[in-house]
């Protein structure tokens, strides 16, 4: 009797070690948190529904500052017109190592010391989805040395001063959206601490904020979304996301190295959940499997772009994203070390085929890295075929 | 069906522990094979068949849609073939088992050694953390020779086709060494188990339900 039943309880064993899948179903979400705390209209806020998730998340959510949103850019930069072209980056800062100033002002030609900043690109406008932006504020509470505040990152040494987002946005005149993730280390600094996170930074006025908190796996990261307003009253909603890298060794035998793939199917439920509230045939969650009717679930042209932490240009995560953003352009270039670690995907709103589209060709890596440890991505944007 | 309530790692670890107990069993005997012998080398097996299979398919199913999916396969079939491997083993040669539990032993303090060299230099690893590198080293050390040989193959093939072909990615060279250890190991046990059958020890047979109709 003893060796069946031995041989059953391994294999149950077995199956119980590895492979496991964990429930990416996202909610929104309503709690007030101090994180959470919503700053100004039209922030929506969204989350995982597993137990395990909203716990850790919730711990973490404590030990950072509110949202910054800055929906209006300088005057001077003025509206999408009909035959702008937009540029599109994600680009991992790496918290105070990546020298942004530099970066707009020889990439994009934006010269933030002039009181009126101008653009001088052949692109019109920019939108930049920023990972690892830090922020410092008084409003970052101080938390007892037993809360959950990770070391702060690990940063190159850099010439210039080290200015958060808050006041690169202010001193270049762009809208921004900055929700953060995680504390950036426990210390103070006059009475003011530091955390990092997602934002966006843009020329055209934001609106229309997302905030996604993605399934924990390693940290918490919460990617941000905002709205443009393209000519001929079509929008484009913009997505800034920071995947995990790796957890630990057990939770990667039991997902079977899933953390990536859980984090990019619960933004893209969330994103429906979103476009459904929008359309007004809302659920409180999209409980997946959601339908894949793109008329109905996308009635926005979307673009998503950040740090996904890839190893390579064919791993599951983004074999899923790409189902979901099938009009993606592709470039194989490593972005961090030798690995393709950051993308842009593009979904475009269905019903338009004329509408907003990427130009497949721009999509490229940026040369430099401006003293971060990535290199950003760029493409671009246009509102007519 | 999957579990995943925050407990299961105790019960894979008393599973592990039930492993040596039978595998030490097993050496008591005189060389010959057992019913607990066969039992002590199915678990074992069973046990590095399947943490070798996790291993050695997360990177190359990582490259794949089904991801997680293709890793559960892949662990369920390098499970049973332990299984089949360590059971034979057992019931032909309880000495030669005893060795390969011996060695996972080893394998075990080694990992645990390491584990805990990591937890103060890694972010969040945890205690759980720490038995999974355990468990890990005692399912490389099951076969140690045989992992070894495998991922060296592994390595060296991987890093060759790296260099060669285009679309061959650096994790696609990490993919090669690790299915090479993983395959080293495993094979390793079948190879020694196969060879203890063919000479002159029991056999055990399968019978298989297959109908051909013409």
């Amino acid at each position: 009797m003893l060796v069946p039943r031995l041989l059953a309880t391994s294999l149950t064993a077995m199956s119980v070690v590895t492979g496991c899948t964990i429930s990416h179903a996202m909610r929104f979400e309503s709690r007030e948190e101090t994180c959470r705390t919503i700053v100004q209209p039209g922030l929506t806020w969204l989350g995982p529904t597993e137990a395990g998730d909203v716990a850790t998340l919730d711990e973490w959510c404590k030990t950072v500052g509110p949202p910054v949103i800055d929906s209006t850019p300088h005057p001077s930069f003025g509206a999408w017109q009909a035959r702008d072209s937009v540029a599109v980056m994600a680009w991992n800062v790496n918290a105070g190592s990546g020298e942004l100033l530099a970066f707009f002002e020889r990439e994009l030609h934006l010269e933030c010391a002039t009181p009126t900043p101008t653009t001088l690109a052949a692109f019109s406008h920019f939108v930049l989805l920023a990972q690892e932006a830090f922020r410092r504020s008084a409003a970052v509470p101080s938390m007892s040395p037993r809360s959950t505040v990770p070391p702060r990152t690990s940063e190159r040494p850099r010439s210039g001063p080290r200015i958060d987002i808050v006041e690169t946005a202010r001193q270049c005149g762009l809208a921004l959206v900055y929700v953060p993730s995680m504390r950036n280390g426990q210390d103070e600094y006059s009475g003011e601490r530091e955390d990092w996170g997602n934002a966006i930074l843009s020329t055209l006025p934001l609106s229309d904020f997302i905030a996604i908190e993605l399934p924990f796996e390693a940290s918490r990261r919460v990617a941000v979304g905002a709205t443009i307003h393209a000519p001929d009253r079509d929008s484009l909603r913009a997505i800034s996301v920071h995947l995990s890298t790796f957890p630990g060794p057990w939770r990667v035998l039991r997902t079977g190295n899933s953390a990536r793939v859980r984090q990019a199917k619960g933004l893209v439920e969330a994103l429906r959940a979103v476009e459904r509230l929008r359309s007004g045939t809302a659920r409180t969650a999209c409980d997946p499997p959601c339908s894949s009717n793109r008329s109905a679930e996308y009635p926005i042209s979307t673009i998503a772009g950040g740090d996904l932490n890839t190893w390579s240009s064919r791993e599951t995560t983004l074999r899923h994203l790409w189902e979901h953003f099938p009009d993606s352009p592709r470039n194989d270039q490593p972005t961090r070390g030798p690995f393709p670690t950051d993308h842009l995907v593009f979904r475009m709103r269905a019903g338009n085929s004329t509408g907003l589209h990427v130009v497949t060709e721009s999509y490229r890596r940026v040369d430099a890295s401006y003293n971060s440890d990535h290199q950003p991505r760029i493409l671009w944007v246009r509102a007519h075929q | 069906m999957c579990i995943v309530t925050t407990g299961h790692w105790r019960l894979a670890t008393g599973h592990l522990l039930l492993v040596f107990i039978l595998a030490t069993d097993g050496h008591g005997q005189d060389g010959d094979g057992s019913a607990w012998a066969a039992a002590g080398g199915a678990a074992l097996g069973l046990y590095s068949g399947t943490m070798l299979g996790v291993l050695g398919s997360l990177t190359p199913c990582s490259q794949t849609y089904a991801g997680a999916g293709c890793v559960r396969i892949a662990t369920v079939a390098a499970g049973a073939v332990g299984l089949a491997s360590g059971a034979l083993l057992g019931a032909t040669d309880a000495d030669r088992l005893g060795d390969h539990a011996k060695t996972a032993g080893y394998g075990v303090l080694i990992g645990t050694a390491a584990g805990l060299a990591m937890k103060p230099l890694i972010q969040r690893f945890g205690w759980q953390d720490v038995a999974t590198v355990a468990a890990l080293g005692g399912a490389i050390g099951t076969s140690a020779k045989g992992a070894g040989i495998g991922l060296a193959a592994g390595t060296l093939v991987g890093l060759i086709l790296w260099q060669l072909i285009p679309g061959f990615e650096l994790p696609d060279a990490f993919a090669t060494a690790f299915a090479g250890l993983a395959v080293g190991g495993i094979g390793a046990l079948a190879i020694d188990a196969l060879d203890r059958q063919t000479s002159g020890a029991p056999t055990l047979q399968f019978v298989a339900p297959v109908a051909v109709r013409f």
